[in-house]
């Protein structure tokens, strides 16, 4: 079970240095998120954190990965519409930093069990 | 048709795909309604969200259409009456559910609740906007549709974190984990 959370910290520390290639169409109508260079200095950081992290199984260094996207995703709303705001982002780089910081913080708080836990055989 | 013990005849029904590529493509459906909302929470801008400007603009005046071109009038009446007089509030409600649906179904968290909000909140776009002009009707009954396939699938268990956490809650007797089950 820790080994599929770590592959899961894995692909979300994944994911979140590669979101940082979604500013490149910033100025274009395929635009997805704003990713302004703070922003992208951020998701590579931390997804790098968080990358090195899975990789040793070290599930203390996922939760700070997670908390700082979330950290980071609160900055960003609290600096929504401002004329201070400094990752230079907008609502959508809101929803992105919530995602991964959520995804990689829910990963670290899992208590892990000890025994091998079975796949779904069916039941609800 | 199968026929039981008791005489009864049950309806056999055809399993749905369970292959990888249908996964893959259940995953793929789940990230790009994700960033459906998570794009559109771009032009949702406080403090004002667009009231105060002439003509109206952004998420006030989308708001603004449910009474201008109303849908369903009960609805309409609400917004004009309830959601108008006190529209900064709702639509700071707006934008921190639209990006908890959008953050939620990204990493494949909770997916079945979350795409029933998903569907809810289209619904009510949809009876805001759907008479204004220059709509695409189709684009909001797509969004209702996609969020209820997404449910159907339950999308989260195909490379989200419901996949992932199903096992551990199923193991669990609390009363989160039975919940977090039935939303996944």
């Amino acid at each position: 079970m820790a080994e599929r959370l770590n592959r899961a910290a894995l692909a979300i520390g994944v994911a979140t240095v590669l979101s940082s290639l979604l500013g490149i169409p910033d100025s274009t109508q395929f635009r997805l998120v704003r990713i302004g260079g703070a922003t992208a200095v951020v998701l590579i950081a931390l997804g790098l954190v968080a990358i090195v992290a899975a990789r040793l199984g070290h599930r203390p260094l996922v939760a700070i990965a997670g908390v700082g996207l979330l950290a980071t995703a609160g900055l960003q709303l609290a600096q929504l519409g401002r004329s201070t705001n400094w990752l230079g982002g907008d609502g959508s780089t809101f929803g992105l930093l919530l995602s991964f910081g959520l995804g990689l913080t829910v990963l670290s708080l899992v208590p892990v069990p000890a025994e091998p836990i079975p796949f779904d055989d069916g039941r609800r | 048709m199968v026929a039981t013990g008791s005489g009864a005849v049950q309806l056999q029904l055809e399993r749905l795909d369970d292959s990888r590529i249908g996964r893959l493509l259940i995953a793929v459906v789940r990230v790009g309604v994700a960033f459906l909302w998570i794009q559109n929470l771009g032009w949702k801008v406080p403090p004002s969200f667009g009231q105060g400007s002439t003509p109206p603009e952004g998420l006030y005046q989308f708001t603004r259409y449910a009474v201008d071109y109303p849908v369903f009038p009960p609805y309409a009446s609400f917004v004009e009456h309830v959601v108008l007089p006190n529209f900064v509030a709702f639509a700071w409600l707006t934008l921190l559910l639209e990006a908890c649906i959008g953050a939620f179904l990204l990493i494949g968290l909770a997916v079945r609740f979350w795409a029933l909000v998903g569907a809810a909140q289209s619904l009510v776009i949809t009876l805001s906007v759907l008479n204004a002009p220059n709509e695409w009707h189709w684009a909001y009954y797509l969004m209702i549709l996609a969020h209820l396939a997404l449910f159907a699938v339950a999308a989260g268990r195909a490379g989200g974190l419901d996949g992932v956490l199903r096992p551990l809650w199923r193991q669990s007797t609390g009363r989160l984990a039975r919940t977090l089950l039935t939303v996944s």
